[in-house]
């Protein structure tokens, strides 16, 4: 980006960029403070849930948000942060050891986070969505890794579109301890709002009870945190765009699979017009 | 308000009556003091009497309760601290000891909800037990 400019990020702070794309944030006062990776308000929260890690309880954070808005950029920032914290490298997205796409690589990549003594993996779900049946299965199966996962003592970022897809039993774990709703995308920043899991809860309640349609059950509720986050630098930026593609391939080449046979094509039927045979 | 005459108040139990009645003696002497500093900081003579005599009936309202909860050297001390008061000091004085016995029965405390970081999603959560 050329130039430099400002603007509105958190609650009494502006965001603001110089020519060689370094982001700060600055206070009413005009101090400014450069911001790396995301803003000290997503480091404040992460820190108890890394505590509570280290006591053994299993720990999940959810980040969703629509396509483009940065879920994996930012899923990346917090597993290198978790990684600093116990001292470790920032994570490979060669090796992608700790990114797993689908719940069948999760299973796998979490037991070999545990085996490696690392503290993060990062569940991404955009292999898993090819119908409701296939969500329910994906759910089942993450309750059940969260129900046995304790003693691996690592934290799962859990990246998809709406945290309304997980199934309600996730939350009755107390596994997930807060979300963040990404919006407001641009070239340089990306903006988050933290919910707690208190919140999520009640927000899961008001769609139950039809109060709120999902798509707004976050919107229409005061964040606990606010902040923005950076891009990726250049090298990873492109790591994780081929990361993405490869991913996409793969489903790709699976639903075509799917297509091809006569029984997939029934249950994807059954799927989408609600077990009525056409 | 505390009123006999009004049907609310004789419905009311004895606990709730005696709770606002001391709050309204607390609440009566705090204002006859109020009249009492803005005339005297005026530079008017004013005598103290009202002053006295208001902190003179929030002590009785609460003796009671003193002469079963403290023992004899303890409930003298606070006795003579409200009957012997004649100067500005000694009322002063011998209120903050009335005003910290309300605070130890909860009357008056109202800072007793635990204080939680609601920016931090993690002490949200802890105070509600998630």
């Amino acid at each position: 980006m050329v130039g430099g400019g400002y603007q509105l990020a958190e609650v009494g702070y502006y965001c603001a960029w110089d020519s060689d794309d370094d982001v700060y944030v600055v206070d009413v006062k005009g101090a400014f403070r450069m911001i790396k990776t995301f803003s000290d308000s997503l480091k404040d929260n992460l820190d108890p849930v890394i505590e509570r890690i280290n006591k053994g309880f299993s720990s999940a954070i959810i980040i969703e948000g629509g396509l483009g808005q940065g879920k994996t950029t930012l899923a990346v920032q917090v597993v290198d942060y978790v990684n600093s914290k116990f001292g470790q490298p920032e994570m490979s997205l060669d090796t992608q050891e700790q990114i797993a796409t689908g719940g069948e690589e999760f299973k796998v990549k979490l037991v070999q986070c545990y085996r490696d003594g690392l503290h993060g993996l990062i569940y991404d779900e955009s292999g898993d969505f090819s119908g409701r049946r296939y969500i329910s299965a994906y759910n089942r199966d993450l309750y059940r890794m969260f129900q046995i996962y304790r003693a691996f003592k690592v934290l799962v970022v859990i990246v998809l579109p709406s945290f309304t897809d997980l199934d309600a039993g996730l939350f009755k774990l107390d596994v997930v301890r807060f979300g963040l709703r990404l919006s407001d995308r641009n070239d340089w920043r990306g903006v988050f709002s933290g919910f707690s899991l208190k919140k999520m809860i009640y927000a899961r309640h008001n769609i139950k009870k039809g109060k709120v349609v999902p798509a707004f059950c976050l919107r229409n509720m005061s964040p606990n945190f606010v902040g923005i986050f950076k891009n990726v630098d250049p090298v990873r930026s492109v790591l994780l765009d081929r990361l993405s593609t490869d991913a996409k391939i793969k489903i790709s080449e699976e639903l075509v699979e799917q297509s091809k046979s006569p029984k997939a094509r029934v249950d994807i039927d059954e799927d989408w017009y609600g077990g009525v045979q056409l | 308000m505390v009123d006999f005459n009004n049907d609310t108040t004789v419905g009311m139990p004895a606990v709730d009556i005696e709770r606002v009645s001391i709050l309204q003696r607390r609440y009566d002497f705090i204002e006859a003091f109020e009249f009492y500093k803005k005339r005297t900081l005026s530079n008017v003579a004013m005598p103290n009497d009202l002053v006295r005599s208001r902190l003179l009936s929030l002590f009785l309202q609460m003796q009671g309760g003193f002469k079963r909860r403290y023992d004899k050297k303890d409930y003298d001390r606070i006795k003579d601290a409200c009957w012997n008061s004649k100067t500005e000091e000694d009322i002063i004085e011998a209120f903050y000891q009335l005003s910290e016995e309300l605070d130890k029965l909860n009357i008056t405390k109202i800072d007793n909800r635990r204080a939680v970081r609601r920016d931090i999603a993690e002490e949200e959560n802890k105070d509600a037990g998630l």
